[in-house]
Formats: structure tokens, C-alpha cells, sequence
């Protein structure tokens, strides 16, 4: 999911970090002191989480767990995932520093819609259709994120849009095994946590 | 699945570029990828002779496994690129169009990286933050960069303890309940880390009092801009030009 260096247009990295920027002011401002820790530990997550590969056939891809992090944290997704990418950029050498504006974009925005699709829907709700909208948030915030880094490629360079259908198709078993992992831990925080979906 | 934390490294080992103000190296660092990634062939290799340089101004070897796992995109590059972009076609499946954008690409991400690495990254989270300040980058957003750091290594270690618990218990777990396993594990990971953390949280607020708490959590190291800082910015603004001029 992550754009490495080298791939995007000087315009494309400039609209990126001004999206990032705009999304990550909205969020500090609406991010009281005595949350900022939850959003740090949240932020944490999703940092570790790229750290869990799955095998899909003889290729494996890792976790990114966007969906649980925008359901619970809302506009904080945003400072929260420019934190970890950053701390991935300079600790693990994912993604990369030109690329952080456009990255926390592509993954805070999808954690931001399926924040505004979905987290009121799975508070209110309860059993099936609580499962269905958790899977739903955790499906589309991967093929949303996929779409997008299809995008900037795309608009960084037409040529790239072949590769592009390549990388959106490889997402998919990704986007299936997120979407039935939210799914999980939705369930499993209406049942021992209610208190940190319901903010 | 499996979680691999192994290559997480906070330590800063020490290089010839720690004489340079902080401030510096990051500037510089952007600044000359800024201008690679406007950068076409002749600009990059007007440019190369920078991030060549800063390879030796470490541990190279090093430096070059990371470069091994950062071209793993490349990679994919090569595949893909001259199968899909239209164009002329080389020995029939080829496109040349593609071949030379992953030429293009490839050089932009090893050139960019290694220079962002050597001046940026290698600077450690600590005083990254000291940079952030002393850019007036908010403080609340220096406090979460701190805090996550922190929480990273003790998920690390929780995670790691909580993957092995599961793969002791169910060693041939597939599908659906590998995934309900996991998320299951995750859930609890996470749980109990949260309300750690805000305990934690409480109790620096009953120590400092009110809103005061986070006043002073992300203290700026000192930093002084001496004549060489100023020499660096002077010889990456050279290059700067001479990858513009070249492009």
C-alpha cells in the first residue's frame, strides 16, 4: 500500500501534503489532551500492523488496518497515521519521507470515510447487520486506499495505469481477509470495550 | 501469519554527518529530493554524485540491505512496466516507453532514498522531534510522534509474545479462524494497551496538574547552526542547481 519514493510528480507530492496537512490540522484541533494517548496507542497499531504479513498464495502482504483505526479515532486517523508512517519512513525505510503527504492521504482518508459511512451505524446496531457493516468498512477502506495510491500513480503518469489494474487486483484478497479481521475485532470490542467505539 | 519486529532499530549509530546541525541535514535532505524527483536521466546523473557520497558517509553495507528491501517496489517496476505501458515494443512484448520509466523510476528511488536516509532518517525519532520544534510544528503532534514511538516497541514485544502464544496453541491455523484468531488476539492486544496507556496518562495529569501535562513532555535538544552547516547548505544548493540546470 505504500508509495515508495521516486514513483510520484512534484504535483502530485505537493497536493498530497496538502491534503495531509489540511486533514492533520482538522485533526489536532479536534483531538483533546486527554485522548492524545489513545490516538498514540491506536497509532502504534496500525504502525505494528504493517508488520503482520500474510501469505496470499507464494506472495504475502501485511496488515494495514485502517478501518479499525479510522472507526475508532475518527478525524484523528489523520495525525495519527502521519505519526506512524513517519516513524515507518525512519525506522523500517517503508513508503518514504517526499511521500509521506501523499501516503497518510491515501490511507487517512479511507479511515476518515468508513469513520463517517460507518462508525454510527456499528455503535447503534447489533448482531448481523453490526457484522455486515464492519465488514464493509474494513473492505472498502482497503480498496479505497488501493484506489487512490492507483490514482496518484495514474496521475503522476498515464503509463502506469496497466500496473495499476495489476495492483488493485492484487489488493483484493487483502481487502476480503481486513474486511473479516474488522469484522472480528468490531465484534470484539462491542464486547469487552464499548466505551472506545462509542466516542 | 507471521510478525516480523525484528528489523525495528531506534539506535542511532554514529556518523560523520552527526557535525552537522540537525536543522541542516533535514533541509538539505528535502530539498535536494525535491529537486530529483522534477529531476529526468540527465539531471539524476548530474545529481548522483551527492547521494554516492553520503553512501560512504556511513556504513555502506548497511546501507545497502536496506537499499535491497526499499527495491523490492522495483521489482515490481521491472515486471510490470514494459508489459503494460503502450509504445514501441522491443523483441515484441516489450515496450521501450516502459523500459526507460522504469530506468527513470528506479534511479529516482534509490537516489532519493539513499540521500533521505543518510540525512534525514538516520537523524533517530529524538531528534526528529527536536527539528519538528524547532519548525514550530505543533506540540500536540510532537507528544503523539514521542508517545507512538513508545508504544511501538511495547506493542512490539506484547504482540510478539501474544503471535507466538497463538501459533504454540494452533499451529496449522488457516481461513477464517486464523483470521478470527488473529483479530481476536489484536482486539486484546489493543484493549489492554489503551487503557494502560490512559491510566499512564492519568497519572502524569494528577502529577502535573490540569492541562499542564503536556507542557514540556517534548523538550528540544539544544542546536547550533555553526559556518559548515552553512558550507552544506552552499554545496547542496550547487547540486541543486546542477540537477535543475541538467534536466
Amino acid at each position: 500500500m505504500h508509495i515508495s519514493e521516486g514513483f510520484l510528480s512534484p504535483q502530485v507530492l505537493a497536493a498530497g501534503w496538502v491534503a495531509a496537512g489540511v486533514g492533520t490540522a482538522v485533526g489536532l484541533k479536534k483531538l483533546k489532551t486527554d485522548k492524545i494517548v489513545r490516538v498514540a496507542v491506536f497509532s502504534s497499531v496500525f504502525f505494528l500492523a504493517s508488520l503482520v504479513n500474510v501469505r496470499i498464495g507464494p506472495a504475502s502482504t501485511h496488515l494495514s488496518l485502517i478501518a479499525p483505526v479510522g472507526l475508532v479515532l475518527g478525524w484523528s486517523v489523520f495525525p495519527a497515521l502521519l505519526t506512524a508512517l513517519l516513524l515507518q519512513a525512519v525506522l523500517l525505510q517503508f513508503g518514504g519521507l517526499l511521500v509521506l503527504g501523499v501516503n497518510t492521504t491515501d490511507m487517512a482518508l479511507p479511515g476518515l470515510i468508513v469513520y463517517l459511512l460507518f462508525a454510527a451505524r456499528i455503535r447503534r446496531e447489533n448482531g448481523p447487520a453490526a457484522a455486515v457493516f464492519a465488514f464493509a468498512a474494513g473492505f472498502s477502506a482497503v480498496i479505497l486506499a488501493a484506489a487512490g495510491a492507483g490514482c496518484f500513480l495514474t496521475l503522476s503518469d498515464p503509463g502506469m495505469a496497466g500496473a495499476v489494474k495489476v495492483f488493485l487486483a492484487a489488493h483484493l484478497p487483502l481487502a476480503l481477509a481486513e474486511g473479516a479481521i474488522t469484522l472480528v475485532m468490531v465484534e470484539f470490542l462491542k464486547k469487552t470495550a464499548p466505551d472506545i467505539l462509542s466516542e | 501469519m507471521r510478525f516480523d519486529a525484528g528489523h525495528i532499530c531506534d539506535a542511532e549509530k554514529p556518523s560523520r554527518l552527526d557535525a552537522f546541525d540537525p536543522r541542516c541535514r533535514v533541509l538539505c535532505g528535502l530539498a535536494f529530493s525535491a529537486a530529483l524527483v522534477c529531476a529526468r536521466l540527465p539531471g539524476l546523473l548530474a545529481g548522483c554524485a551527492v547521494p554516492l557520497l553520503l553512501l560512504f558517509a556511513g556504513r555502506p553495507a548497511e546501507l545497502a540491505e536496506v537499499l535491497a528491501h526499499v527495491n523490492a517496489a522495483a521489482v515490481f517496476v521491472w515486471i510490470l512496466l514494459p508489459l503494460t505501458v503502450p509504445g514501441t515494443r522491443a523483441a515484441g512484448v516489450f515496450s521501450v516507453e516502459g523500459l526507460s520509466l522504469a530506468l527513470l523510476t528506479t534511479c529516482k528511488l534509490n537516489l532519493i532514498s539513499v540521500t533521505l536516509i543518510r540525512m534525514v532518517a538516520a537523524l533517530g525519532v529524538e531528534r526528529i522531534d527536536s527539528v519538528l520544534g524547532s519548525f514550530r510544528i505543533p506540540e500536540k503532534m510532537r507528544v503523539l510522534l514521542l508517545l507512538t514511538a513508545r508504544y511501538v516497541f511495547l506493542l512490539a514485544e506484547r504482540v510478539a509474545t501474544m503471535t507466538r502464544a497463538v501459533r504454540l496453541r494452533a499451529p496449522d491455523l488457516r481461513g477464517r479462524r486464523m483470521c478470527a484468531a488473529f483479530a481476536c488476539m489484536l482486539g486484546t492486544t489493543l484493549v489492554h494497551s489503551s487503557d494502560r496507556a490512559e491510566r499512564s496518562m492519568l497519572a502524569m495529569r494528577c502529577r502535573a496538574g490540569g492541562d499542564t501535562v503536556l507542557r514540556g513532555f517534548s523538550q528540544c535538544r539544544p542546536m547550533r547552526w555553526r559556518a559548515r552547516d552553512t558550507a552544506l547548505c552552499l554545496f547542496f544548493a550547487a547540486n541543486i542547481a546542477a540537477v535543475c540546470f541538467c534536466r
